[in-house]
């Protein structure tokens, strides 16, 4: 009996070999992408997110109590308990000063030191180079008419500097709504000599994150330690944005092998409608032709499910070596997925083929004339 | 002894205008011959196919081997094709991918289970025992058809159903063919045969002609031959 089926089934692959391997290599490429998504998601997590961790700052200390953090314990960041650790560390003090008439966020900071952290700022000019050169936030310089080279004056109650703009920066975040200058300029400035608002660090994340936290949390008095949430969340964006990318493609590729199957199905009914009449009149139950439809579907997406977990796991070793730089495990699913996904897709593009076959009238195909 | 096959005016509409078959009634005894004549388009592949279960009648009643076939559900009509009818078309039907022996091994595949040894006996009967492995695209007209017979005859049905089944056949083929039909009817077997052709016709027991949808002429060959009413 099963060599019967076994017969009826290859029998009819072979008839229709080239629309079959069309259809096997659509379900194929459409499973791989979901196959590639799948282990990228287990492998490429884990390395992507210390990547992300050591690129920025990590850490923010803010005052516990009290509105300022001392300068003088920024030596607690070069204890060489923790020195290791550390990529870098941004001593900040903010403080609102009048700028051409409008009040304007002041950031004294180390320009040098921010430079080091914060890779990524686009910077229109160029980068302070003495104390008496500032950085204008793209939306601070659009707000008070600053362009690179112009003069600047900051006064707060009676005080007043005069800075020269040597950038004008862009970082997508608060900060340009701000104009950096010299951290001991605006002490100065402001009467706050020796004083702090808040200090951004960025901690190596393959050595320990937490402990360099809870070594903070212990030398520091005072201060209060924040990771970061923003990396976490840029983390979960790419990731995210990346396996959405995947499986929407996958999706898509997986909608046109659909389609294949369908009219690989379709054109197999079309063709073979006096054979299922016959064996129809034979007396084939219904059940009996869905099965021979279905089995044909099977054998498509299942075959095209397995060459697609093979291709899935090829293209997650060749994106992770050519975006990550990092092996993917294979993944334990990699298999049932591929499987499930051309077995899925296989016979959901066939079903109606399946149900229009079953109901074929003999009568009207085999009538003879 | 009650008829194997009973029709009392049978009818068959389709789309409730034209009218293929026109209160029909007929009766077939266990091991009776008959040929169904007429003229192209008359109905009488209509009435074998009411018979062979393969179409309803839109009214009448129609019996096979005690079975009131019109109230059969399609799943159990397929099993009374299966179980009771053995079908032989003039296309021949055969599925291109399967050999000979497995073209037969089919029948009894939907039938119960497959028996090579008895699928190739029938191929034997039929003179094809060289040819079992032959896919259909090998063997000539006159063999497939002797295919399709060992086929029809596998599961040894109550009756077995013939629709021009020399249509496509040269002479020497179709005497080869009609021998074999005439072993089975020896047999014992019941034979239902549409066909054109008097020469075929005049071979069975019984003839009935059909025209347009109707019986008119239910007639023993030797009484056609007798009042030389032949159509010829």
């Amino acid at each position: 009996m099963r060599e019967m089926k076994r017969r009826i089934l290859f029998g009819s692959l072979r008839r229709c070999k080239s629309r079959a391997v069309v259809s096997v290599l659509a379900i194929a490429l459409g499973a791989s992408l979901i196959v590639a998504a799948v282990n990228l998601r287990g492998s490429i997590r884990g390395k992507l997110a210390e990547e992300l961790r050591n690129y920025g700052a990590n850490l923010l200390l803010v005052p516990e109590t009290g509105p300022f953090l001392r300068e003088t314990d920024l030596l607690i960041l070069e204890d060489k308990r923790v020195k290791d650790r550390l990529i870098g560390y941004v001593p900040f003090l903010h403080r609102v000063a009048s700028i051409r008439g409008k009040d304007t966020v002041i950031a004294g900071t180390g320009l040098v030191a921010i430079k080091k952290l914060s890779p990524w700022w686009q910077v229109d000019g160029r980068w302070p180079q003495g104390k008496s050169e500032a950085l204008a936030g793209f939306n601070a310089a659009s707000k008070l008419g600053l362009r690179v080279g112009d003069s600047v004056t900051v006064s707060q109650a009676k005080s007043r500097l005069t800075f020269s703009i040597a950038g004008i920066v862009r970082t997508g975040g608060a900060e340009e709504h701000q104009l950096f200058v010299d951290l001991e300029k605006l002490q100065l400035l402001t009467g706050l000599p020796g004083l702090l608002s808040s200090v951004l660090v960025s901690s190596r994340a393959e050595n320990g994150l937490d402990q360099t936290v809870a070594f903070l949390q212990r030398e520091w008095r005072g201060a209060e330690v924040r990771t970061l949430l923003q990396v976490a969340r840029a983390e979960e964006a790419v990731l995210s944005r990346l396996q959405l990318f995947l499986t929407l493609i996958g999706l898509l590729v997986l909608f046109a092998s659909g389609l294949s199957v369908f009219a690989t199905m379709a054109t197999a009914a079309l063709e073979r409608k006096v054979e299922m009449a016959l064996m129809r009149a034979l007396g084939a139950e219904k059940k009996e032709i869905a099965w021979i439809f279905a089995s044909e579907a099977a054998a498509i997406g299942g075959i095209g499910g397995l060459l697609g977990s093979v291709l899935g796991l090829i293209f997650a070793q060749v994106i992770g070596l050519s975006v990550f730089r990092a092996l993917v495990l294979p993944s334990a699913m990699s298999l049932p997925t591929g499987i499930a996904i051309g077995l899925g897709i296989a016979l959901l593009a066939s079903l109606s083929v399946v149900r229009k076959s079953a109901t074929i009238a003999p009568a009207v195909i085999l009538k003879g004339e | 002894m009650k008829p194997l096959i009973s029709l009392k005016e049978l009818t068959k509409e389709y789309n409730g205008k034209v009218r293929a078959l026109d209160q029909v009634s007929i009766e077939v005894r266990q091991g009776e011959w008959v040929a169904v004549t007429g003229a192209s388009g008359s109905g009488k592949t209509t009435l074998l196919n009411m018979i062979a279960a393969l179409d309803r009648p839109t009214s009448g009643s129609l019996w096979v081997d005690g079975i009131n076939l019109l109230s059969l559900e399609e799943e159990k009509r397929a099993r009374f094709r299966r179980e009771k009818v053995g079908l032989i078309f003039q296309q021949f039907y055969l599925i291109p991918y399967l050999t000979a022996l497995e073209n037969v091994m089919l029948a009894q595949y939907f039938h119960s289970m497959t028996d090579k040894g008895e699928a190739a006996e029938a191929l034997r009967q039929v003179g094809l025992g060289e040819r079992m492995d032959f896919l259909p695209s090998e063997l000539s007209g006159g063999e497939q058809q002797r295919v399709c017979i060992a086929r029809a005859v596998i599961n040894q049905p109550k009756i077995i159903l013939a629709d021009e089944p020399t249509g496509n056949l040269d002479s020497k083929n179709e005497d080869l063919v009609m021998e074999i039909f005439h072993n089975l009817h020896k047999a014992g077997h019941t034979l239902l045969f549409v066909t054109h052709d008097p020469h075929i016709s005049r071979q069975a027991d019984r003839m009935i002609e059909v025209e347009h949808g109707r019986i008119v002429s239910p007639f023993t060959p030797q009484i056609r031959r007798a009042g030389n009413i032949s159509r010829q």
